[in-house]
């Protein structure tokens, strides 16, 4: 099964969730409702929805709820990107003028509020307290997340534990409670939405590795951002700290982080990203995002054998394939 | 002024150690927490936990916010983007989630909503302000407006907790209290050269120019004796004082209407106390006031 013929069976249920986001972000204020529609007509994965929609095969058919979940993770989701814009000064996204580059940081940030606000309003219209006490609590974590980063902003001194632990908060939590939610929209049994949690977490470790990844050997025609961007707003990733722990790369590569640093990230970085992608920094960490997309299936086996299960090997599958 | 101890869990949130390190927080909406639970206690008989977590939830919302609004691309050097920036959105993010997960926990899923729309609405004002000061199209008048409907929509939505004639006296009284407040903030910083540009004295001088001088007038920020100087020619203060003064009669006739043996009478008497400060510092009396 490719990954096109899940979105392909799920296309009907996402037409009804992206005209559902849509309806969401609309206001009565002209320019709230264009800078929310501006990140949403962009486009993008919708992975977190078709997570939910999957989880959601787990149990009893339950649409309206189910797509509550769907369409409230995503606004959460995207709320946080147009947030994370301003935090990383970055002018584009997907390719596009970025919400923070096309108007300003303050209209970023009321859109970003208006967004998350708009989430809640959905999920709110589901009554089982549980799902917003797991979702509330993952938030918090995500929250907190974020702001420990800072912490490690161009700190070559960080290991791979606190690397896992920032990307499990800023990536994976997200992806693992979509998963769990969908199974707790269709009220499937305790270990069902477990499994799919497990599931969640560890596709979504994989996720956010493939992505620093891509950071520093991806196309930029295809990522739609010029690569290195993470080491520019100093985010040390795990190919980074990997080619840091090599005795050969470790003097020349602490050289370029504290030259990048002094120069705020504005300055020719291809001298650093040739010493990181000839070292062996790269294949390592690509052997542990493998090693997570092992531990997703894994954690599948006790799940009935139905479509949806064999749609989110796939999904794993290209997880830690994809160059996109 | 009214009474309000910041509950320890959210002075946690509130006290989060690259907060304090990177960013000030905006003020804590003490005042207004406050009115919310004396109305709670004297007007509905929820349960005290309750009681305790509606102002709670409330003003954490407002913070979160009101920090988004400290995020300004231009108070950095350079117009790079700094730490205080990101910490002043990941803040409010935080805020944020520990509001939902505070309603969350207590089982609020219909507060969760109420909350949400009044978020909404509250983004909606905000950008509408925004734009308009861009513009340079604003009254000091609808500055005060728009900072009312701010830092009142969220509290306000908690009418649906009251009964009649309660329930349509709560925003009245809210909005009245929120004006003094504003106002009262508005005298406090009238003489503070960093706090002119966007303040009531700003729009209020603003006001009194033809359209074309505005421009020149907005983009200069005044020392200590121009300032002085402009608001004296302009009566600024005088103003502001006289502003304050009706804005505390108002909020005294707004009492009248739960001034009624089988009602509250003493909520009233609590709520005639609690504007005394700025009855002080409209007439002058109390240059120390601080409404935090």
């Amino acid at each position: 099964m490719k990954l096109l013929d899940i979105y392909a069976r799920k296309q009907e249920q996402l037409q009804v969730i992206e005209r559902e986001l849509e309806q969401a972000v609309r206001s009565d204020h002209g320019m709230l409702t264009e800078a929310s529609l501006h990140l949403l007509k962009a486009g993008g994965k919708r992975i977190r929805p078709v997570f939910v929609l999957l989880a959601g095969d787990f149990g009893t058919p339950n649409p309206e709820y189910l797509h509550r979940v769907a369409v409230s993770l995503e606004l959460i989701h995207m709320a946080s990107l147009v947030h994370d814009d301003v935090i990383d000064d970055a002018d584009t996204r997907r390719g596009r003028p970025t919400v923070k580059s096309k108007w300003d940081s303050r209209v970023a940030m009321y859109a970003g509020d208006f967004m998350f606000a708009k989430a809640l309003a959905v999920i709110a219209q589901v009554p089982d307290p549980e799902i917003h006490r797991v979702l509330s609590h993952s938030m918090v974590q995500m929250a907190t997340g974020e702001m420990e980063q800072i912490r490690y902003y161009y700190n070559t001194k960080q290991t791979i534990r606190d690397y896992l632990l920032r990307i499990r908060r800023k990536t994976a939590l997200l992806i693992a409670v979509s998963c769990r939610l969908g199974a707790m929209a269709v009220s499937a049994p305790r270990h069902v939405s477990r499994a799919l949690y497990s599931f969640g977490y560890n596709a979504g470790m994989a996720f956010q590795i493939r992505d620093d990844l891509l950071d520093l050997c991806g196309d930029e025609r295809i990522l739609g951002k010029p690569p290195g961007s993470d080491i520019r707003q100093g985010n040390i990733t795990l190919p980074v700290i990997y080619s840091l722990l090599d005795p050969k790369l470790r003097d020349s590569l602490l050289a370029d982080i504290a030259m990048i640093r002094a120069a705020g990230g504005n300055m020719d970085i291809g001298p650093f990203l040739d010493t990181v992608r000839a070292g062996g920094g790269i294949e390592r960490a690509e052997a542990l995002a493998n090693r997570y997309i092992e531990k997703a299936i894994a954690a599948l086996k006790p799940l009935p054998d139905i479509e949806a299960k064999r749609s989110l090997e796939e999904i794993a599958v290209f997880i830690g394939t994809r160059n996109f | 002024m009214i009474r309000y101890e910041v509950p320890a869990s959210i002075r946690k949130d509130l006290e989060h150690d690259l907060i304090l390190q990177y960013t000030e927080l905006p003020k804590f909406p003490a005042g207004r927490a406050g009115l919310l639970r004396l109305f709670l206690q004297a007007a509905t008989d929820s349960p005290e936990s309750l009681r305790e977590l509606y102002p709670m939830a409330a003003s954490l919302v407002q913070v979160a916010l009101d920090t988004h609004d400290l995020v300004d691309e231009e108070q950095e050097s350079g117009g790079k983007i700094g730490r205080m920036t990101q910490l002043r959105v990941l803040a409010g993010d935080y805020f944020s989630s520990r509001f939902y997960q505070m309603l969350a926990q207590a089982g609020q899923i219909d507060w969760i909503r109420h909350l949400a729309g009044a978020i909404c609405e509250m983004n909606r004002i905000k950008l509408q302000l925004y734009l308009r000061m861009r513009q340079l199209k604003l009254t000091a008048e609808e500055y005060v407006q728009h900072m009312v409907s701010i830092k009142s929509v969220l509290f306000q939505t908690f009418s649906l907790l009251f009964d009649h004639p309660v329930r349509q006296i709560w925003p009245e009284v809210l909005k009245a209290y929120t004006r003094c407040e504003v106002l009262a903030d508005e005298l406090m910083r009238a003489e503070s050269p960093s706090d002119w540009t966007n303040s009531w004295s700003y729009w209020y001088i603003l006001e009194q120019h033809e359209e074309g001088e505005r421009a020149s007038i907005a983009g200069n920020i005044p020392d200590r004796d121009r300032l002085k100087e402009l608001l004296n020619r302009f009566g600024a203060v005088h103003r502001l004082r006289k502003l304050l003064e009706e804005s505390v009669g108002t909020f005294k006739d707004k009492l009248a209407a739960l001034d009624m043996p089988h009602l509250m009478p003493h909520l009233v008497r609590e709520l005639r106390e609690a504007v005394q400060p700025f009855e002080r510092l409209a007439s002058g009396m109390d240059p120390s006031y601080c409404s935090r």
